[in-house]
C-alpha cells in the first residue's frame, strides 16, 4: 500500500519530488499545476487527509527513508538539478528523469567524474552523476 | 594583463562557428597587452557560396580560409595570418598543428575531431578547444596537455561518438557528399559556441593557473532553457595504467622483504 504524506511533507518537496509521489500513488502528474495545486491533488487522492499525522508504521518508514535519503547532483548537457535520489540506482535515475533531462539512450554515465559502467550502482548522498550528452554535430 | 609570451592559434574549419570566432579572436589579439607575437593559421578546404549568407559574413565567393584572411589581415596588422585552402587530413596535420598551439576545432564531423584528438595526444604541450552545436544547444570541450601529461580528459575519453566516429571527414568526401553534408543551423547557436570558445581563450591567456588547474573541461549550453553548464573533466586514468601501477607496487614489495632478510 502506498505511503501517506502529510501536507507539510508535500509542501517541502520540489515538483520533481511531487512527480515521484504522483507516480507512487497512481496520480497523473500535470507539470502545468503549481506545487500547491499538486499538493491538494495528492492529498485528495490520499483521502482528504490534509493534516494527517503519520501513524507509527509510517513514522518508522519515514525514519527508514531518512536513513536512505540524500541529494545527488544530476547533470545532462546544460541541465543540472539536485535530486533526492540517494539510495536509488543509476538505472532508476536514467529511466525516471530521461524526459526531463533529455537523457539519450547512449549517454554514458559518469559518477563523480569517472565512468560508471554498472548502472545498478546505488547512489549515495553527495554524489555527482552525469549522463554525458553527445557533442554538437555541426559547426 | 596577458600571461603568454607568444600565441600560436590554429582555427580548423571556417564555417558557421569558425567564421564567427575568428574576428573575435583577432580583435582581442590585436589589443592584447603586453604585445606578444600572434600567429594565426586558418584552414578549410570549403568555399563561401550563396547559401552560406544566412550564417556567415564574407566579401566575395572563394575559399573560406583565404577569403577570411584577405578580409581580416588589413584590419589586424599585429597578427601574422596564414590561410590553408585544404581540409585537415592525416598527411598535413603534422605541419599545421605543432607544439604549444591553441587549436580551435570548429568542424562538423567526429572523424576530424578524432584525428586532432589522436594527434594532440602525441604532443607535449597543446590546447584543443572543440566546439559544436545542434539547432539550439551545443558544447565546447577543452583538452589540455602540459609537459606530456593530460590535464583534462581528451575529447574521445569523454565522448564515445568521437572515440568511434561514424561517417566521413570532409577530405574523404566527394563534391556531392560535401553538398549533402550541409544541414540547417541557427546562426545564434554558432555564435554562442564561438563566444564560449572565446571565454576559454580568455582564461588561457589571462588566468594564471587555468592551464594547470582548469575549473572546467567542458561547457554545455541550451538556448531553450537559458543555461550554460560547466563540467569538470579530470584526466581519465586508464585501467591498464592502474594495473601496471598495482603490478609495479606488487613487485617492489617482495624485493623489500628480501632485503630485510
Amino acid at each position: 500500500m502506498a505511503r501517506r504524506y502529510s501536507e507539510q511533507e508535500l509542501l517541502g518537496k520540489t515538483k520533481l519530488g511531487l512527480r515521484e509521489v504522483c507516480q507512487e500513488i497512481g496520480l497523473e502528474f500535470n507539470n502545468g499545476m503549481s506545487i500547491e495545486e499538486l499538493v491538494k491533488a495528492i492529498l485528495k487522492r490520499q483521502g482528504g487527509a490534509q493534516n494527517a499525522a503519520p501513524d507509527k508504521n509510517d513514522a518508522d518508514k519515514n525514519d527508514d527513508a531518512d536513513d536512505e535519503g540524500g541529494s545527488v547532483i544530476v547533470t545532462c548537457g546544460a541541465s543540472s538539478q539536485v535530486l533526492e535520489v540517494a539510495g536509488k540506482s543509476i538505472a532508476y535515475v536514467r529511466m525516471e528523469y530521461a524526459p526531463i533531462f533529455n537523457i539519450g539512450r547512449e549517454s554514458k554515465a559518469m559518477l563523480n567524474g569517472a565512468e560508471e559502467g554498472d548502472e545498478s550502482h546505488i547512489l549515495e548522498d553527495g554524489d555527482n552523476l552525469e549522463f554525458v550528452k553527445k557533442s554538437g554535430d555541426k559547426a | 594583463m596577458s600571461k603568454v609570451k607568444e600565441l600560436n592559434i590554429v582555427v580548423v574549419g571556417i564555417g558557421g562557428v569558425g567564421s564567427a570566432l575568428v574576428p573575435k579572436l583577432c580583435r582581442y589579439c590585436q589589443h592584447i597587452k603586453p604585445q606578444v607575437p600572434v600567429n594565426m593559421v586558418l584552414i578549410d578546404g570549403d568555399s563561401y557560396e550563396q547559401n552560406n549568407t544566412n550564417r556567415q559574413s564574407f566579401h566575395r565567393f572563394g575559399n573560406k580560409a583565404e577569403v577570411t584572411v584577405e578580409a581580416l589581415a588589413p584590419l589586424f596588422d599585429r597578427i601574422q595570418f596564414s590561410a590553408i585552402a585544404e581540409f585537415l587530413k592525416p598527411d598535413n596535420i603534422d605541419f599545421i598543428i605543432d607544439e604549444d598551439s591553441i587549436v580551435f576545432l570548429c568542424v562538423d564531423n567526429n572523424t576530424s575531431r578524432k584525428m586532432v584528438d589522436d594527434f594532440a595526444r602525441k604532443l607535449k604541450n597543446i590546447v584543443v578547444v572543440c566546439g559544436g552545436n545542434d539547432m539550439t544547444d551545443g558544447n565546447v570541450q577543452i583538452y589540455i596537455r602540459r609537459k606530456g601529461k593530460d590535464i583534462t580528459a581528451s575529447l574521445s575519453d569523454i565522448h564515445p561518438e568521437i572515440a568511434s566516429p561514424q561517417g566521413k571527414a570532409p577530405y574523404q568526401m566527394d563534391c556531392e557528399e560535401l553538398a549533402m553534408a550541409s544541414s540547417p543551423q541557427l546562426f545564434f547557436a554558432n555564435d554562442l559556441v564561438s563566444a564560449l570558445m572565446c571565454l576559454v581563450f580568455y582564461q588561457i591567456v589571462e588566468a594564471k593557473d587555468f592551464l594547470d588547474k582548469p575549473r572546467f573541461g567542458e561547457l554545455y549550453f541550451d538556448m531553450l532553457i537559458g543555461r550554460v553548464e560547466p563540467v569538470v573533466r579530470n584526466p581519465v586514468v586508464k585501467v591498464a595504467q592502474v594495473d601496471r601501477k598495482i603490478r609495479e607496487k606488487g613487485k617492489s614489495k617482495p624485493a623489500k622483504t628480501k632485503k630485510g632478510r
